[in-house]
């Protein structure tokens, strides 16, 4: 029915909106000289620099994402997915978990990619553990870590190790608790008789759409947060323990920034204790404001309200346990 | 999030998804090569960006060339997602507001820097006409945790563009410090003494002394001005 309207629309007006978005975004242009003085406010320059930013700095990772996503839609065919990551969840989520210490994408790509497993017949449990995991333990984020925190390998070896952990037991609750109908797969494209390159191109296309519009959300929330927020209010409660470690895991969802370059914060936050700042390391890359908009967006809102947060405490717990062992 | 889509899904077809798609990489692809970039991102990420910028102009002008009506392949596009739509957002917000690269309003409601274990300092480099060149973190960090205390006594040369304050006598020097992107910039903020006020966000170059302070560690190390130049607002405002 929706088809319909769709051809309906196109015969009417609706046809030239290309046309119109492109005429609208040269208008921008031109008329930029005119406005400029409108937007000097410096909240709402300081909010666009960082929206601009952080959009930039994920587009890149998205793209390497949906390029994955659509690749294995295209080229790789859903009986060797099959065999490859097995149903049984007790052997599936911690391969899954483990294959994501390999996999060197940022938090924004891995959605898509999972999203895409799913809906060629991986096991959610496992596409979720493989989600958590590869933006947090891949070798790019542990070399960063590593930069960040000179002369103190067990703060790599514990990041690693708490990460890994806390996707797998959220792979394994999913699997032993989730319901396939709190999960709204992405739409499975047509792959029969239809070309391979047009099956990669349209996934593709159709992941990066999705999951962009979703990252825009995103974006501008953590952007307002961190313009709302001043940095100095968050460093004069470090002294409670348990404060601190729920105000860090709290910054790492408002502030939503990259799983590359957060070590380097968490170094600098250097009035928190080391396991307080592991929390902020491993809560970051799995749950943020940004990551929370995306999986909305791919497995749906019912989903996201559940994950966020189950992610959350898990992952809480996780750093801690890892914490007050290793470090 | 069902209206959005609905709604969505009316005004978006093949087309208006491979138009977004083009429009975004080119934005992409022409941060790849301008300075512009360098307000938001470091400098070793432009490549990424032109990549990524290539291959959406790649699978927009594929969608373009595909026809519009979908015809024996658009299946899939009855759930062209509304939301998608927001990617313009970014784009309006570079082409009308084209945000600057953080400035005295942004270092301003970040905290003095937290100290950084102080895993050793490497040695000076070599001083150019009298002075040592310093990057902002540089100076700080040496003058807040150097067991050693290189900078005692040293002419240096620092960079960075003025904060107003109005606690104390003369004004604040900052710069900040990106490690990925300008979501996670630190400010590096020095006090300057010496030199009376100057208008926020003017940009720099300064040659003087680090004062020591008595014992109060934590605070923007003092930086005593000899000669003060304007300058205009460097291609890269951050340091890496």
């Amino acid at each position: 029915m929706s088809e319909l309207q769709v051809t309906d629309e196109r015969r009417g007006a609706g046809r030239f909106v290309p046309e119109l978005f492109v005429l609208a975004l040269v208008a921008a242009v031109l008329l930029r000289p005119r406005v400029a003085g409108w937007f000097d406010s410096a909240t709402l320059q300081t909010w666009s620099t960082v929206f601009v930013s952080i959009t930039l700095q994920a587009l890149p990772f998205l793209v390497l994402g949906v390029v994955v996503s659509g690749a294995v839609t295209a080229f790789v065919p859903s009986s060797l997915i099959a065999r490859l990551l097995p149903d049984r969840p007790a052997i599936a989520v911690p391969s899954a978990g483990l294959a994501g210490a390999v996999f060197p994408g940022c938090e924004c790509g891995s959605v898509p990619i999972a999203g895409r497993l799913t809906s060629l017949g991986a096991a959610p449990a496992a596409a979720l553990a493989f989600m958590l995991s590869a933006p947090a333990i891949n070798p790019v984020v542990m070399a960063a870590t590593a930069v960040a925190f000179p002369g103190q390998p067990e703060m790599v070896l514990a990041r690693f190790l708490a990460s890994l952990a806390a996707a797998v037991v959220v792979g394994l609750l999913w699997a032993r608790f989730g319901r396939g109908s709190w999960l709204r797969l992405p739409a499975r494209p047509v792959t029969d008789g239809a070309n391979r390159w047009d099956v990669f191109a349209g996934t593709a296309r159709h992941d990066f759409l999705h999951a962009g519009g979703w990252l825009v959300v995103g974006a501008a929330a953590a952007a307002a947060l961190q313009v709302l927020i001043p940095r100095s209010v968050i460093t004069t409660v470090a002294t409670n323990e348990w404060l601190a470690v729920l105000v860090l895991a709290g910054l790492a969802v408002l502030l939503a920034l990259c799983s590359e370059a957060d070590a380097f914060v968490a170094a600098s936050l250097s009035q928190f204790s080391l396991t307080a700042r592991l929390v902020f390391l491993v809560v970051g890359p799995a749950v943020d404001i940004k990551l929370i908009a995306l999986q909305a967006g791919t497995f749906g809102r019912g989903f996201a309200l559940r994950f966020a947060p189950l992610t959350f405490v898990v992952a809480v717990a996780s750093a801690l346990t890892f914490g007050w062992w290793l470090l | 999030m069902a209206a959005v889509r609905g709604a969505g899904a009316k005004l978006l077809d093949r087309r208006m998804e491979s138009v977004l798609l083009l429009a975004v990489g080119a934005v992409a692809v022409r941060f790849g090569f301008a300075d512009a970039a360098l307000a938001y991102l470091k400098p070793s990420f432009q490549p990424i960006l032109l990549i990524a910028g290539v291959v959406l102009v790649l699978l927009g002008g594929h969608g373009l060339l595909r026809g519009d009506d979908g015809g024996h392949e658009g299946h899939g596009h009855d759930d062209s997602p509304g939301v998608a739509w927001l990617l313009a957002v970014p784009l309006l917000v570079l082409l009308l507001i084209a945000p600057p690269a953080l400035g005295s309003f942004a270092a301003g409601r970040q905290g003095p820097v937290a100290t950084v274990s102080a895993s050793g300092f490497v040695e000076l480099p070599p001083a150019r006409e009298g002075a040592v060149d310093l990057g902002m973190r540089d100076f700080v960090t040496r003058a807040l945790q150097d067991p050693d205390r290189s900078l005692e006594g040293v002419p240096v040369r620092v960079v960075g563009f003025v904060v107003p304050d109005d606690s104390g006598d003369g004004y604040l020097l900052s710069r900040f410090t990106v490690a990925c992107c300008a979501a996670d910039a630190t400010a590096y903020t020095a006090r300057v003494v010496g030199d009376g006020d100057r208008t926020a966000d003017t940009w720099v170059e300064i040659t003087g002394r680090w004062e020591p302070a008595d014992g109060s560690g934590g605070d923007a190390p003092v930086l005593v001005a000899d000669r003060v130049t304007v300058v205009p607002t460097p291609e890269e405002p951050y340091e890496y």
